[in-house]
């Protein structure tokens, strides 16, 4: 699934929350950790993870500390308390939003037409 | 498969956002897409291949340039609010600046310093109309720094000479019968030192075609 539809606003940053959450990552690491995480289901345009980092990082949801690499200034982001309950809210919505779905899969009958 | 990135500097730069938020990103993707050819090389492409790849993968400067233009909070401060950066600060502090130097003169006057005061006066003036032309410099490089128009930095040069033309101070020595004075007042500016003053003002904006004629 190409993650470029409005369908999607707001995978990227559950998926980059929940990874970081983990562990302190720089964003090619990341970029391949997405990759990973969903075996390929959800490719992610490679530039795109920059501009949500830059987004969560001003919002307070993501601290990022800078370190040099090989020659190569990394810039690791990491998920502080405020980022944490971030995530929290993101994951609830999209539980909402698969269970609303999953129902519509199974019971299709119950989505009435406007009269 | 030519380099997207700096035409995406200078599109983001255009758009208003700060020049270290764009070098940041930049400097992101350009790692990234090393970090990329790298991979895919060690994968068993060319060279040559793997660097078109990665740049593939990585997207055009259209593709890249959409998620920072369309976050309204990545726009600069100096965009957001040019009047105040290009006319309301730099006015405010050319304001300060006279008034530091009168309540230095003030000072000066209770000091051994008294007999200078006349040339202390004459000194503060002159660095008055310098404030301007300094100011009206760091004004013209901050928006080719950011790749801004002429009009903001054109305006804030301009009414910052006119309030240092404006600005008068005159430092009266006591006499046997009376005392001193330090009087500033407003006043028309003269036309000529202040069209001299702006010229030198604006002096930056005309290198570029003096730097064409030379050659």
């Amino acid at each position: 699934m190409q993650a470029g539809s409005n369908f999607l606003n707001g995978v990227p940053e559950l998926l980059i929350l929940r990874l970081l959450r983990d562990r302190e990552m720089y964003g090619y690491e990341l970029v391949q950790a997405i990759r990973a995480a969903t075996r390929d289901e959800i490719l992610l345009a490679e530039g795109v993870v920059y501009p949500v980092l830059h987004a969560l990082e001003r919002d307070g949801a993501l601290a990022a500390r800078r370190q040099t690499v090989n020659g190569r200034s990394r810039i690791y982001s990491r998920v502080p308390p405020a980022g944490g309950e971030r995530l929290a809210g993101l994951a609830e919505h999209w539980r909402r939003l698969n269970a609303a779905i999953a129902a519509i899969l199974e019971e299709p009958g119950h989505v009435r037409s406007p009269a | 498969m030519s380099d997207p990135l700096p035409e995406l500097s200078e599109r983001l730069l255009r758009q208003g956002l700060s020049p270290a938020r764009v070098r940041r990103y930049v400097r992101e993707l350009r790692d990234h897409r090393d970090d990329l050819a790298e991979h895919l090389e060690a994968g068993g492409l060319s060279p040559a291949a793997a660097r078109a790849e990665a740049q593939r993968r990585l997207g055009d400067a259209q593709a890249l340039a959409l998620p920072m233009l369309t976050h309204r909070g990545f726009r600069s401060r100096v965009s957001r609010f040019p009047a105040l950066f290009y006319l309301g600060l730099p006015l405010s502090a050319q304001l300060g600046f006279a008034l530091a130097g009168i309540l230095a003169l003030a000072l000066l006057a209770g000091t051994p310093l008294r007999p200078l005061l006349a040339d202390l006066g004459t000194l503060t003036a002159l660095s008055w109309l310098g404030a301007p032309v300094l100011s009206g410099w760091a004004l013209l490089a901050m928006s080719r720094r950011r790749r801004g128009g002429r009009f903001w930095p054109l305006l804030g040069g301009s009414a910052g000479v006119l309030l240092a033309t404006a600005l008068q101070l005159e430092v009266a020595m006591p006499g046997a019968a009376e005392s001193g004075e330090i009087a500033v007042a407003l006043a028309v500016p003269a036309p000529l030192p202040a069209a001299l003053l702006l010229a030198l003002t604006l002096l930056p904006m005309s290198l570029p075609l003096l730097r064409n004629l030379v050659r």
